[in-house]
């Protein structure tokens, strides 16, 4: 079957206040990106940009950056969701055959609006929105609390993973400055401001302004372009119920359906032992944890069993994950990202020895409703 | 209340909930670099288009980014104060408690050397009627030019030389 | 070549909305009104849903509409709680001065769970697994705020 490989990728480092307009940051991405692989703009035939109409503040809002997302008179679409799976839209566009080159670009500023206003804002409105009480924030919590009293795990074992994102985030050069923490220690997490107990400030990845961009091409193509595409031999998406309070919130069973998909469609028998490395998309710590679980690495409650820094038996988020800097629609697209730049050998300071399979996720929605996994791989390894 | 007939269906009706969205908390951020040289020669009373080194194609007011070349374009290029209409219509207002009809003419005004349009008024004195594609038009400057576009206050109609030319016959 | 951004802050704009809640939202809230917690049970796999669906997703079967409604009775259990400073509406922005915590409360007979606030209480006298209880409103109109809240049930309490 058809392949199809990342063949290049850039992205802007992000802020929290960035001294720059919408158009500009994404100009700079996707220039970034072509001029990496020293790729043409009129090679380009398809674009997929990921972003959202309230974080923009217009509607149809990928009709003012088609000249800045380098989609002017090309085939040129948008997904309102996260940049992983505009990632996994342009997968699918290359391998119709019909296109040689897509372009994936996504980010939004957050300084422009509360952001946790507009996680209220999707909730239901006829029985949820009129009492005030949901947002990305307290949903967080509940899932928080339901993961540590079903399992028995302490606040000091989630705020162990806080602490690991953030010291790797100090060897990212392309973090947030203000996330990045070398001396982080657990007594440092659980004292911070509680935004919704037992959710800490630290425990939480703050949304801030950047772009990326990311380019594909099917299996001759790539080869064409350079030796050493990265290839994505696996996809898998799921999504669960919309209400909370339907949910089991102490597990991820939308993750562990995309995990079963991926790993089926790349042949992983065995997910510990066959991943070097793992970039996931977590919004608060404990999703980390229960994630790893979902993913096969270790058993339900024992996440914290797993040894995850960079020089450990599974490193997971070597890059800081999404608290070094959660770009609203361009955060699962800068974990693919990080995840290329592994098996590329191109993480300078936060590289892992000998990479080749990773798997990066990306998610959206309260508490992870949808996810989305991907398996990338060194080629020429079958 | 407007009745609506074509309606046929008979829609047995629940409560309602009402709410509110928020549109007004975004706080927009502008690039304006390169529209500062604009604005400034357009408090001189002066105008200037910017010209895109790979496709020649020069813009008023002028743009961040070329589409076509994919480049941030940064040649500024002089322009005459004279254009012509490139395509018009007319907003109508009815006045509710009158019932009178009021129309406003607003036109698309392409400036000699530039290739690209932009939405702006003629002088009020002009008539809807009058107007037409390819009417030569020149700029009305502000008495107090500040530095935005607002500096255009409107077009004035100027002569037209084309209606005076005869074809050469074979 | 330091780079200056123009901020524009709209002015008040705001679209009102009015949803029409639906039939068996609008029998839900029927139910609220005479002090009653309705529930409708998926014929298929039994699940009893608060609040009532037309669909279970499950099942991928609507559920008719004219029975399957359970009459569920006011104590539950909590099975979460949190506590937040921060105002939901605008968070990130405003702290409230106090912080109520809320909950998420499974009525007995039930098998969902709904988020409301939990009063008179002290986060740390807050388990999982404690009995709880309706407060109505002074007021019942219809609306999700009829359940003022979630009381502690002491003891033996039924």
């Amino acid at each position: 079957m058809n392949k199809v490989g990342i063949v290049g990728y850039y992205q802007v480092p992000p802020a929290l206040d960035h001294n720059m307009g919408r158009y500009e940051l994404i100009f700079q991405a996707v220039r970034g990106a072509l001029d990496n692989v020293g790729l043409k703009h009129k090679d380009v035939t398809s674009v997929v940009s990921a972003t959202n109409d309230y974080y923009d503040g217009r509607t149809i809002s990928n009709c003012f950056t088609v000249e800045a997302g380098g989609g002017y008179m090309k085939d040129e679409t948008k997904v309102e969701m996260d940049g992983a799976f505009a990632v996994h839209y342009g997968m699918l566009r290359a391998l119709t055959g019909h296109h040689k080159l897509v372009l994936v670009w996504g980010g939004s500023m957050s300084s422009c609006y509360p952001y946790s206003s507009s996680t209220l804002l999707s909730t239901d409105p006829t029985f949820e929105r009129p009492l005030e009480l949901i947002n990305d924030m307290t949903a967080g919590a509940f899932q928080m609390r339901a993961y540590m009293n079903h399992f028995n795990v302490s606040a000091e074992d989630i705020a162990q993973v806080a602490v690991k994102n953030r010291r790797n985030a100090t060897s990212n050069e392309l973090a947030l400055p203000e996330s990045q923490l070398p001396a982080a220690t657990t007594e440092m997490i659980l004292k911070a401001d509680v935004l919704s107990s037992p959710v800490t400030e630290l425990m939480y990845s703050h949304p801030c302004d950047g772009a990326a961009c990311i380019i594909l091409a099917p299996e001759q193509q790539a080869l064409k372009i350079r030796d050493d595409p990265v290839w994505i031999t696996g996809v898998g998406y799921s999504q669960e119920a919309y209400y909370l309070g339907d949910r089991d919130l102490t597990q991820s069973q939308s993750m562990k359906n995309a995990a079963q998909m991926a790993y089926k469609m790349a042949g992983v028998k065995d997910p510990k032992k066959e991943t070097d490395v793992a970039e996931v998309f977590e919004h608060f710590a404990h999703e980390e944890m229960i994630f790893s679980e979902a993913l096969g690495f270790c058993k339900p409650g024992e996440g914290a069993s797993l040894s995850t820094e960079i020089g450990g038996e599974l490193p997971i988020n070597p890059s800081g994950g999404a608290m070094s800097g959660n770009t609203p629609c361009a955060t699962g697209m800068i974990r693919l990202i990080e995840a290329a730049k592994q098996i590329h050998g191109d993480a300078s300071e936060h590289q892992v020895k000998d990479v080749h399979r990773v798997v990066a996720s990306g998610q959206i929605g309260l508490c992870a409703q949808n996810n989305i996994l991907f398996v990338l791989e060194r080629g020429g390894r079958k | 209340m407007v009745k609506l007939e074509y309606l046929k269906k008979e829609y047995e009706k629940t409560r309602q909930m009402p709410g509110k969205w928020p549109l007004s908390s975004y706080r927009y951020k502008f690039n304006i670099t390169h529209f500062q040289p604009f604005l400034k020669a357009l408090k001189e009373k002066r105008l200037i288009g910017l010209k895109c080194r790979s496709c020649n194609t020069v813009s008023f007011p002028p743009k961040l980014v070329c589409g076509k070349c994919l480049v941030q374009p940064d040649q500024w290029v002089a322009l005459r104060d004279t254009g012509m209409v490139a395509t018009f219509t007319a907003n109508y207002m009815k006045d509710e408690t009158t019932g009178e009809l009021q129309s406003f003419p607003v036109i698309a005004i392409q400036q000699d050397g530039a290739d690209t349009t932009f939405l702006t008024q003629l002088n009020p004195a002009v008539k809807f009627e009058d107007v037409y594609v390819g009417m030569p038009v020149k700029v009305k400057w502000k008495n107090q030019p500040e530095g935005n576009l607002g500096d255009i206050e409107y077009y004035d109609v100027i002569d037209d030389a084309t209606k005076k030319m005869k074809l050469q016959n074979e | 070549m330091t780079r200056k951004r123009i901020e524009i802050t709209t002015g008040f704009v705001q679209a009102d909305y009015n949803f029409w809640v639906g039939k068996y939202m609008d029998k839900f809230y029927d139910g609220l009104e005479s002090k009653q917690v309705l529930g409708n049970r998926c014929p298929t796999c039994n699940r009893v849903f608060v609040p009532p669906r037309k669909v279970c997703g499950n099942c991928f079967k609507t559920i008719d509409l004219s029975n399957n409604w359970v009459k569920l009775k006011d104590t539950g259990t909590l099975r979460n709680f949190t506590t937040t400073r921060i105002a939901v509406s605008e968070a990130g922005k405003k702290k409230t001065s106090e912080a109520i915590p809320i909950g998420m409360v499974q009525f007995d007979g039930s098998d969902t769970s709904v988020v409301y606030p939990l009063l008179d209480v002290q986060e740390k006298d807050l388990t999982i697994g404690l009995k709880v209880q309706v407060v109505w409103n002074d007021e019942l109109k219809g609306h999700p705020r009829d359940i003022k809240g979630f009381r502690m049930l002491k003891g033996g309490e039924r």
